[in-house]
């Protein structure tokens, strides 16, 4: 057989010669955030579950393993190839030098391609021992403060790794800015101003995120601090900020604004004609502070208070006796919150009882945090601890149940080791057929990790080292949840309670804590928490704070320059009513006797929750008024269940709507045309119920007019009644 | 880049002689549009802009309008001007391409920007489309052949092996290519092994590389021999870019005919005993059958909802077994593509499939470590190796483990040799036992196929090393 001459030549251009020096790459530290950096492992993309256009990587890398293996191997020659690197499908793809969905990553001169090529010429090596790993990541600078618009100024990202080495990744982070409006930033990090404001630049990198803040402030501009009071630490933190951004606070509140709002915010209802008249007529220098005393101590505040707990933790009552939210159940942990709430229960320790809590569902109120958060014949774990983490922390770790958190800090360890703390929460049959017995079955296993299948025993968010063995891992939960060190803790409750006032949280979702979504005035929620925690987790004394401060009592007439505020507190803001409030608003305004389905008459809507002979499970509401106003479903515990948006529906219903209505003919407008002398009392008064102020003397004028000679009749004040209810004023509290 | 690339594979075809790529044509890399060219949408502003003054409906110069679709394709007094897939003897570029600034049009300007030279080699080289909708004008094969009397048979006289070979010229690479197809001819002591855009010839007998033969459309991903070992089928391409079946004359290694103008690399395929049919597939999820006296798509097995990764006639030449990335696995006629069976079994990639000689058995691989021995009458399991090819498990790690059985293949004697991810070779009786087993110190074997003495394994793996293994 004649053998084939064969000659061998050099076709292509092949670089086989590396700069000597050329350091062995490493796949997690040069190779992976190449991936992070141009996106392709974004859930969009290959980082999607089922990956794109058949390749598939690990979202945002956090499967290194995975992704190697599916590099070279999973389809040998095609994604890498070992003999021609520069045709390795990876690198035609991501130059778009072939077709390719997600485009031209970077180009072919880029850092990026040298790395990955490199990478792939040294022999697409995987690490062989364990590889330094990012530990922590900083920008600099921290702070960057702008005058004028337009301006440019670059950062810098640096990771520290565990083996102490440092270096610069700003080639290699995510950049993102919370505003863009405001500032924005380049994918090489340099930071722009566009207009008077404040926001946070971030920069991402392996698994952290950091944030720069940024003012910007216009170039020149004529600004001077008006000056205003200050009564205590929040006062003083909120005016620092508005100094800062050069924005001055609006006029203290009047009385009537004033007793309106603390009404509401204390009690769930505007003040009675008798409550204004006393406080209007006052002429004491501190009868704010007095009345804010007296409403923290009134049994309405207990009632709105064990309302607005009974609503996070999802509290309503069943007939469907296997998922264990009876009636019964549901009323001996309402009693219990409400007992709490009245007693000023610090709230570390009114926490501590429900997580640790064991018994009966029926006669042990606090162990239906259990049965409420899960409304399921069989208790899931992560479920627990997705809400005890978002409920107690503002925390959302469920992100991190099939990857790293893309936002914040914590990892799919964080969320494993937190899981392992509910996997022995039981329940066993009771006594009789709704009664069961909650409990912590000692020993239970741990979960395993998704990616390597590794136990994962029960560790606190953040925590380094799981909790000692033995010990019950509840109580263990507790007293770090509790703690005074877990300012996760203090400050997500300092947080609600500062929404519940201001109708926005420092941060905002309030169950939406994290790394980048971070407080509006972060040296307030620092305070707010700290001096919580110092109070002995006295609720009644944070809210004592909250509402005497100017801060508060600031009127929500904007002035010039603060119009556009809307995170500051440079004014107080309007908010439509809680669906519960409006609606015992309309009945304390309008003394109708309303009832609320399978509860006893006289119950106020703030006391109400669902009750239903069937299942628990599933949205409910039970009542149409409260539905169409946004109230919880209780189907999450997730703050955003409470609606506030107005829709077209609930205007129609408050103008020809049945509630109105029978609300308007409740027998009120009889009894004021009996008992009062003019009709200008009887008007006088329907302001007060209503908007807690007297009429002008051009709203009395046209009143009059409407009302005409014969003012015996019923109907001119029934449509006056009828139009103060509908009106922004009544709706809002402001 | 790609341009050149396809070009100059094209003057390979066409048996002209090879021309390297300008070193800096690389620039262009990338800045090229991804969609389709048209006259249309896309040459017609531009012969508008510089030709239609002196070529168009107005003024013919040398009897050449370019205004018009049809009278393009026709040409001028010389002739056509285009020449569907062969820009670089298309007249047309060879006038906006010309060096001498006297011959170039348009006349007295400046050369065309380059990036105009591109899109419109661009429009010939894909096929002179008229609009996005128009088929290209390129034949679908380039070559076709008719098969021998004795397709399926061992052939008289002395089997075929390669003799004379043509010289060629085969690229150098920093890295040897991992062995992605191997075969061994069913009749002669000869191998085949895919390297990079070649193929690499071995005496089983002497465990010599004799010779290397051309796969110019790139990589050659799957690699057979017919029944009677006298041709060889060598399937491939370029990922993400363009993928075909290239046929051989063992003997000669004359390219005897070539199919299919896939949009990405061709990964298996394979021929029908009676060399009538030839059946490939990959990312386009479509297992496409084309004949190869016509050299048209006679049907195509598009019930895949995952990556075709392998395909196999059956002996008898009644069925074709196709299995997907997904796991699917399905038997349909070898006539038409209907589907017979529905294998359900495996869990991940269907890596590799083999047909007893019998046709009853047909033998499967897969990602999932399993190695399956279906009836190919009912569809049902005959026999099976859940752990044929399991991972092993490094010290400390606890997670999810990547396994795979990678390659299957009948003996004559009814037992299979198969290869997997745990760097082992085995082969089993007809019974399924393993009777053997071989553990490679480093590399993953690919491929793993016995030569015509039923004896000898041959093996190849990631690292592009061929391996001979006489099991006891």
């Amino acid at each position: 057989m004649n053998r084939s001459k064969l000659c061998f030549l050099l076709l292509l251009m092949i670089s086989t010669d590396l700069p000597a020096q050329q350091k062995q790459l490493s796949f997690a530290n040069d190779v992976m955030p190449v991936f992070f950096r141009a996106g392709c492992n974004q859930g969009t993309c290959h980082g999607s579950s089922r990956g794109k256009d058949g390749f598939v990587l690990s979202l945002f890398g956090f499967d290194k393993q995975g992704d190697y293996f599916r590099l070279t191997e999973e389809i040998v020659g095609r994604r890498i190839n070992m003999a021609v690197p520069e045709e390795s499908l990876l690198l035609l793809k991501a130059t778009g030098a072939v077709a390719h969905t997600g485009g031209q990553r970077f180009k072919k001169d880029s850092s990026y391609y040298q790395t990955l090529l490199t990478w792939i010429e040294q022999g697409a090596k995987n690490d062989r021992e364990q590889v330094a790993v990012p530990v922590d990541i900083t920008i600099d600078p921290p702070q960057l403060q702008f005058d004028g618009i337009e301006k440019n100024t670059p950062t810098k990202v640096t990771a520290r790794y565990s083996d102490g080495s440092i270096r610069d990744v700003t080639n290699l982070a995510l950049f993102f800015s919370n505003n863009n409006n405001t500032a924005s930033i380049s994918n090489d990090g340099v930071v722009s101003s566009h207009a008077k404001g404040d926001t946070y630049v971030f920069a991402r990198f392996d698994r952290f995120t950091v944030g720069s803040e940024v003012i910007v402030l216009p170039q020149d501009a004529e600004y001077k601090w008006s000056g205003m009071d200050l009564v205590n630490y929040i006062d003083e933190l909120v005016f620092d900020r508005l100094e800062q951004l050069q924005l001055n606070p609006s006029q203290l509140s009047n009385d009537s604004e004033f007793i309106r709002r603390i009404y509401l915010d204390l009690t769930g209802a505007p003040p009675s004609v008798e409550q204004y008249r006393q406080f209007v007529e006052n002429d004491s220098p501190n009868k704010r502070a007095v009345l804010i005393d007296e409403l923290l101590a009134s049994e309405d505040f207990t009632d709105l208070w064990t309302g607005l707990w009974a609503e996070s933790v999802r509290l309503m009552g069943g007939g469907y006796t296997p998922v264990a939210t009876d009636l019964k159940a549901a009323e001996s942990y309402y009693q219990w919150i409400h007992d709490q709430i009245e007693a000023n229960r610090p709230v570390n320790e009114f926490v501590y009882e429900q997580v640790t809590a064991s018994g009966s569902n029926l006669t042990d109120g606090p162990t239906n945090l259990y049965t409420m958060l899960v409304h399921n014949v069989r208790f899931e774990p992560k479920n627990f601890a997705a809400d005890f983490s978002q409920l107690f922390l503002g925390v959302q770790i469920q992100c991190a149940e099939c990857h790293n958190h893309p936002f914040d800090r914590w990892t799919m360890d964080d969320y494993y080791g937190f899981v392992s703390f509910f996997t022995g929460i039981t329940r066993k049959a009771g006594a009789e057929p709704r009664e069961f017995y909650i409990y912590n079955k000692r020993n239970a296993p741990p979960v395993r990790h998704l990616v390597d299948g590794r136990e994962m025993p029960a560790t606190v968010i953040g925590g380094e080292a799981p909790i000692k063995e033995g010990l019950d891992s509840r109580i263990a939960l507790a007293e770090w949840l509790t703690g005074r060190d877990n300012t996760l803790f203090s400050r997500n409750y300092t947080n609600r309670v500062w929404a519940h006032f201001f109708h926005r949280g420092l941060v905002e979702p309030v169950d939406d804590m994290r790394v980048s979504n971070p407080p509006t005035n972060g040296p307030l929620l620092d305070a707010l928490s700290g001096n919580f925690v110092k109070s002995g987790y006295d609720l009644r004394a944070l809210i004592r704070d909250i509402c005497n401060s100017r801060t508060y009592q600031l009127s929500a007439t904007p002035n010039a320059g603060n119009e556009a505020d809307d995170r500051q507190f440079s004014r107080s803001r309007l908010r439509r009513l809680r669906s519960d409030v409006l609606l015992d608003s309309i009945i304390k305004a309008t003394e109708w006797d309303r009832n609320f389905r399978d509860f006893p008459k006289g119950t106020k809507a703030i006391e109400f929750y669902p009750r239903t002979p069937g299942d628990t499970a599933g949205p409910l509401w039970r009542d149409d008024f409260l539905k169409l106003f946004g109230r919880s479903s209780r189907n999450t515990i997730c703050a955003c269940e409470t609606k506030s948006e107005a829709t077209l529906s609930q205007t129609l219903h408050m103008a020809v709507g049945n509630n109105v209505q029978q609300a308007v003919l409740s027998g009120l407008i009889p009894r004021l045309i009996e008992e009062k002398d003019s009709p200008e009392e009887i008007v006088e008064e329907l302001f007060i119920r209503c908007l807690s102020r007297t009429p002008t003397a051009n709203e009395m004028a046209s009143m009059k007019g409407l009302i005409g000679e014969d003012h015996d009749q019923r109907e001119p004040y029934e449509d006056i009644l009828w139009a103060l209810i509908n009106s922004t004023e009544f709706m809002t509290n402001h | 880049m790609l341009r050149m690339m396809k070009f100059r594979y094209l003057l390979i075809a066409f048996g002209l002689a090879v021309v390297s790529a300008p070193a800096d044509i690389g620039k262009c890399l990338g800045s090229e549009k991804d969609e389709v060219v048209t006259f249309a949408d896309d040459i017609k502003p531009i012969l508008q802009k510089y030709c239609l003054k002196c070529h168009g409906n107005d003024e013919q110069n040398a009897d050449l309008n370019l205004q018009n679709y049809a009278t393009l394709i026709q040409g001028g007094s010389a002739g056509a001007v285009v020449k569907a897939g062969q820009s670089g003897v298309s007249v047309l570029m060879q006038a906006i391409t010309s060096e001498d600034d006297a011959a170039r049009m348009p006349p007295e300007s400046p050369p065309l920007p380059e990036e105009i030279i591109n899109l419109i080699a661009k429009w010939i080289d894909t096929g002179l489309r008229e609009t996005s909708s128009s088929k290209a004008m390129l034949a679908k094969s380039t070559l076709t052949f008719t098969p021998g009397a004795s397709a399926s048979v061992k052939p008289e006289g002395p089997p075929a092996m390669p003799v004379d070979l043509p010289e060629v010229e085969v690229a150098s690479t920093s890295r040897n290519m991992a062995i992605l197809g191997l075969a061994t001819s069913p009749w002669a002591p000869l191998a085949a092994a895919s390297g990079y855009k070649q193929i690499r010839l071995f005496n089983t007998d002497t465990e010599e590389e004799i010779g290397h033969l051309l796969f110019d459309p790139g990589v050659p991903h799957v690699l057979k021999f017919s029944l009677n070992g006298e041709i060889l089928m060598s399937a491939g391409g370029q990922p993400g870019h363009s993928g075909s079946v290239v046929l051989y004359d063992v003997k000669t290694g004359e390219v005897v005919g070539r199919f299919g103008d896939e949009l990405d690399t061709v990964l298996t395929a394979d021929m029908s005993p009676d060399q009538k049919l030839v059946a490939f597939g990959g990312p386009g999820r479509i297992a496409k059958v084309y004949s190869t006296e016509s050299g048209e798509e006679v049907y195509r097995i598009d019930r895949h909802t995952d990556w075709v990764t392998s395909v196999a006639f059956s002996p008898d030449g009644t069925q074709i077994a196709t299995g997907d990335r997904a796991g699917n696995l399905y038997l349909s006629s070898a006539d038409n593509g209907g589907i017979l069976l529905s294998l359900e079994s495996h869990k991940g990639s269907v890596r590799g499939l083999s047909w007893r000689s019998d046709s009853k058995l047909v033998a499967s691989a897969g990602d999932d470590g399993r190695l399956i021995w279906w009836n190919a009458e009912t569809g049902f399991v005959a026999m099976q190796s859940t752990n044929a090819h399991a991972p092993t498990r490094p010290e400390g790690y606890s997670g999810k483990l990547q396994g795979g059985a990678l390659s299957v293949q009948f003996r004559k004697d009814g037992g299979v040799v198969s290869s997997g991810r745990d760097n082992r070779v085995k082969v089993w009786r007809a019974s399924n036992n393993q009777t053997g087993s071989l553990v490679l110190d480093k590399g993953i074997p690919i491929q793993a196929a016995v030569d015509y003495s039923d004896k000898k394994v041959v093996i190849g793996d990631t690292l592009g090393i061929i391996r001979f293994w006489q099991p006891k």
